[in-house]
């Protein structure tokens, strides 16, 4: 109980200490601006791709209404409105705008036209382009579906009244298309747990999508400065004055305080940004992460040795693991290396319960490692 | 000038002293950076086939219908393009999503083109794993609405028309009409490429997604790489500039030196690097359209034209190492500047990617400058010197700020 | 030939404390004078103040009348400055230190038979900085502080944490400089180095107070105490 009460105490001192530093509070306030920047950049008019449409022909209300609807989406998509056809051929090949949609002439009759028999298919819509990447393929469809509602009534309307020869009006036609009115669409979205059927607006927010990963590394980040911490006091001889028997418990006593604090300020952002999923997955998850923080960290600082290495080490260490994380990208084919790193446990198992048992060998194995190099850390220090 | 040349003389000697040592995380950093950029851009020698998005299809797949659609999406839609679909149970697909072999996998319930039938539409589950919330994630999930969206309003219309027919007493042609009109849909949806006529203007004088990724990279390495001098040019104390100030060696004198030195030595490591992925490159035929014609000196001659980069960005490293004092505050805030400096920059997303507000600002950061600087250059355009000159500006600010700190600190020690 | 200094009352603030405020003190060509003060007292800034690497708020350091304030390259020519800790570069070798206030040929003649030689330099020259003991970067400090002959040497602490061996060592040197003509200022608290002096002072809030060591520690301990 006595070494519980001295072991918290230590906790707050070296906790208070860190907070002192004003380096680590850098890494610290790093937390919430990185979150409210990307929260704020979400909010904005963004796209992964910026398209520019413009119809040839400006009174043509069928073109008007399809580029209002397009502009005024939300979407993984920037869409923006050009005055003529030139101004948007020249904001592509200039580099300003990805794709430019300009709908053809007539576009109103053409719909009609397309969907006739007639045995002529003339285009409705001239896509400028300066390379043809995948994204782009990706958005005609998105193109395609909004032109999609226009061309199967037009197709309805031509069947009824063309190879059906049906005498109907314009109202009673539209009215009869609409009067079914499927409910709901065909594709739902889950996650490996099934459980979590939904997701929060935030995580289908291309900017915001990163936001999870990239604070999973923020605390990391904070577990291995507290390494760079500890090698420096060492080098200055501090622990020399600690009291003997703390030596196996003590460097990751040193740790936790710094991956606690960023743990803290990594859930309050998760809470503001509105990727927080519930407080038992939350909480249990960050427990489990901090454990393997801790561990990692101090593994690398016992590999490393000094810190010079440990200083060289650390943006590589951060950069592989953005990389090979699922961070901004979900990479196949690395798997071996992926599970050397512990955001990719975390991250795995935000959506996968099961996957926490993992999780768990994982934690288990890293202080496994970290206590064998341990020992060959006092047997040095011994000598 | 003789003090001058002395500095810079035993600055140089200090700094190529250190190389090796510097050399070695410089080549795994370029190790990373590059394998960084392989995963961005699914540059691979396979790219072709490893491109495409693999989706398993789990569950009821046995009706004929389904069979079709799935045909007729592997083989003649515009889709099979960038997704292949994988029919699999649900067990191998759980498996292979949990080992990332898959993107995702979708489940198809029982009877579901009985109830596409009768308009209660039973759903498709799509299931990803926990972390792997991503761009091509995004993209496949309004990919899938936009799917969604057509199935339902093709549903529409069919009924719309079954119920036209009752209501007009033509009810005997109605399996015949019904047949027609889906045949109908199944072409229109088909033939959905030939609703646009696309028109590929070539690069020109722009850039490449692959040509752009390439200069980000660059810049990122080149960011990051002020870390491994942190133990060479961050100061514990100030003795060293005291006892060179009272011998005279003015403020200017001792930035000028430092900084001479510290981009000789980015300079050097960054050749030596390129030099060793040129000869790569020889091998390999990175497939950057710009590089096209060049051949794989193209990146040496990048990395010359690089340069005022390099010049721009050990002013900022200068700086920032003037700023903190201790190796374990230089290593912190170098990597932390080049990170979020390469956030906002574009070195992880494209800049076009982010808001207009944050490509605002990305213009008036170094990194910004020095991405548009490298694209001009990349894309061969002839507005370089309009950058050089904004890069000038900055340089000298940073040059200059580095000696307003350091006098701060000498005055306040 | 010889020369006088006068140090008139030198003022320097940080922010709103004024560390030093009116510090006088005058020696001559031959002299050394002993700069005391408890921790904190304001010596290294004086000694900073001097070498030019600090701006003074006011004052004047005459030099046979001459104020060094307002002639600075003057004032770096005249003098040799060894602040606390270690002026030196630690990645290069004891000679690539020296190269960068000797040419070639005055560092070899040095090395064989001038002050390098008498600070035992040689010993070392061809080792790096970091793998130097404490007295041996001394030494080489001292050895790069006189390159250009300076006439006035500030040394602070310059014994501090130094075996006797090497104590001895640079005594011999400063009685030389001394001998020499040279004035020798130093902040101290060595009693090794108090008793080269041929001045005392200490240093206390903000003034310079004439003191009279005589050997006696307790006294003096207790003069700074107050």
């Amino acid at each position: 109980m006595k070494n519980l009460q001295k072991a918290f105490l230590f906790f707050l001192l070296l906790n208070k200490r860190l907070l002192k530093k004003y380096s680590f509070l850098v890494i610290l306030a790093m937390i919430p601006v990185l979150a409210a920047g990307l929260l704020l950049a979400a909010g904005e008019d963004s796209g992964v791709l910026h398209i520019m449409l413009c119809a040839e022909d400006e009174t043509d209300d069928l073109a008007k209404q399809v580029i209002g609807e397009l502009t005024g989406e939300k979407s993984i998509l920037r869409y923006s409105a050009a005055s003529s056809a030139d101004m948007a051929y020249q904001a592509v090949c200039e580099g300003e705008a990805d794709a430019a949609w300009i709908f053809a002439e007539g576009f109103t009759e053409s719909v009609e036209d397309y969907v006739s028999d007639s045995g002529e298919t003339e285009f409705l819509v001239a896509v400028v382009e300066r390379e043809d990447t995948v994204f782009l393929q990706l958005a005609r469809e998105r193109l395609y579906s909004a032109l999609y509602p226009y061309l199967s009534y037009a197709l309805f309307k031509n069947y009824i009244t063309v190879d059906l020869s049906v005498g109907v009006s314009e109202e009673e036609l539209k009215a009869e298309y609409r009067v079914a009115e499927v409910d709901g669409g065909i594709f739902g979205f889950s996650y490996r747990n099934r459980e979590d059927q939904a997701d929060t607006e935030a995580e289908t927010n291309y900017l915001l999508t990163p936001l999870r990963g990239l604070l999973a590394l923020a605390v990391l980040f904070c577990g291995l400065a507290a390494s760079l911490y500890y090698e420096q006091d060492k080098e200055k001889r501090l622990f020399l004055l600690m009291p003997a028997g703390t030596g196996i418990l003590f460097p990751y006593l040193y740790h936790l305080p710094a991956v606690i604090d960023g743990a803290i300020a990594a859930l309050a952002a998760f809470f503001i940004t509105g990727i927080w999923i519930s407080p038992e997955r939350e909480l249990v998850l960050m427990a489990l992460y901090c454990a393997a923080c801790t561990g990692f960290s101090n593994l690398v600082r016992k590999i490393c040795g000094t810190i010079q290495r440990l200083g060289a080490c650390i943006p590589l260490l951060m950069l592989a693991m953005t990389v090979l994380c699922p961070v901004f990208i979900s990479l196949k084919g690395f798997r071996m290396i992926q599970q050397l790193f512990p955001p990719f446990y975390y991250l795995q198992s935000v959506h996968n319960v099961g996957y926490i048992r993992y999780f768990l060998l994982y934690i288990a194995a890293l202080y496994g490692l970290d206590l064998l190099a341990g020992a060959r850390e006092r047997r040095f220090s011994l000598k | 000038m003789k003090d001058f040349k002395n500095y810079i003389r035993i600055q140089m000697k200090r700094v190529l002293r250190a190389l090796p040592a510097i050399l070695i995380p410089t080549i795994l950093l370029a190790g990373i950076v590059a394998l960084f950029f392989l995963t961005i851009r699914g540059i691979d020698e396979d790219a072709a086939d490893k491109k495409k998005v693999e989706i398993a299809l789990v569950g009821d797949l046995s009706d004929p219908y389904l069979k079709l659609s799935i045909y007729a999406l592997e083989h003649l839609d515009p889709i099979h393009y960038t997704v292949t679909f994988l029919p699999m149970s649900e067990k191998e697909a759980v498996q292979k999503l949990d080992r990332g072999q898959i993107t995702a996998y979708a489940v198809i319930p029982e009877g579901l083109v009985e109830s596409v039938m009768r308009g209660e539409n039973k759903k498709i589950t799509y299931v990803t794993a926990g972390g792997s919330a991503e761009m091509v994630s995004i993209l496949i999930r309004e990919l899938m609405e936009s799917m969604s969206a057509i199935l339902v309003e093709t549903q529409n219309s069919v009924y719309g028309m079954q119920r036209f027919l009752r209501e007009y007493g033509m009810e005997d042609q109605l399996q015949q009409a019904t047949e027609e009109f889906d045949l109908r849909y199944v072409n229109l949806f088909l033939d959905r490429a030939e609703v646009c006529e696309v028109q590929e203007v070539g690069l020109a004088n722009e850039l490449s997604l692959q040509g752009y990724y390439v200069c980000a990279m660059l810049l990122l390495f080149l960011m990051l790489w002020g870390i491994a001098c942190s133990p060479l040019f961050v100061k514990e104390d100030l003795t060293f500039q005291k006892f060179l100030l009272a011998r005279g060696q003015k403020l200017w004198i001792q930035v000028a030196g430092e900084y001479v030195s510290y981009l000789a030595l980015m300079a050097v490591s960054v050749f030596v690097i390129a030099v060793i992925m040129t000869a790569g490159l020889y091998f390999t035929e990175l497939p950057v359209p710009e590089w096209e014609k060049g051949g794989s000196g193209r990146l040496l001659f990048l990395v010359v034209q690089a340069i005022p980069v390099m010049g721009l960005l050990s002013a900022l490293q200068l700086f920032l190492f003037e700023l903190v004092s201790g190796i374990v505050n230089g290593v912190l805030v170098q990597f932390l500047g080049a990170v979020c400096m390469g956030y906002l920059s574009g070195c992880f997303y494209p800049v076009s990617f982010l808001p207009e507000g944050m490509q605002r600002i990305s213009a008036f950061l170094p990194s910004g400058m020095s991405l548009k600087y490298l694209d001009v250059c990349m894309a061969g355009q002839e507005k370089a010197l309009l950058h050089l000159i904004g890069m000038g500006m900055s340089l000298f600010l940073f040059l200059w700020l580095t000696m307003l700190v350091r006098e701060r600190k000498l005055m306040k020690n | 030939m010889s020369m006088k200094i006068e140090v008139r009352q030198i003022q320097k603030k940080y922010r709103k404390k004024a560390v030093l405020k009116q510090a006088s003190f005058a020696a001559e060509s031959g002299m050394c004078v002993g700069i005391l003060g408890s921790n904190g007292s304001g010596k290294s800034t004086l000694l900073s103040v001097l070498a030019g690497v600090q701006r003074p708020d006011g004052g004047e350091f005459l030099l046979d009348g001459t104020d060094l304030f307002q002639k600075r390259r003057q004032q770096a020519e005249l003098i040799g400055y060894i602040p606390q800790g270690t002026p030196l570069l630690e990645e290069l070798t004891a000679w690539d230190n020296l190269r960068l206030w000797y040419d070639k040929e005055t560092l070899k003649r040095e090395l064989s038979d001038g002050a390098l030689a008498m600070l035992g330099i040689d010993d070392f020259i061809k080792i790096r900085v970091s793998k130097l003991s404490g007295g041996m970067k001394k030494r080489l400090a001292i050895g790069c502080a006189v390159a250009h002959s300076p006439r006035i040497l500030l040394l602070d602490e310059p014994s501090a944490a130094l075996d006797l061996v090497c104590k001895e060592r640079l005594a011999a040197y400063f009685r030389r400089y001394k001998a020499e003509g040279g004035i020798l200022i130093l902040a101290t608290h060595d009693t090794q180095e108090l008793d080269l002096c041929d001045r005392w002072y200490i240093l206390r809030d903000g003034f310079l107070v004439p003191y009279e060591y005589d050997g006696n520690v307790s006294r003096l301990a207790d003069q700074l105490s107050r």
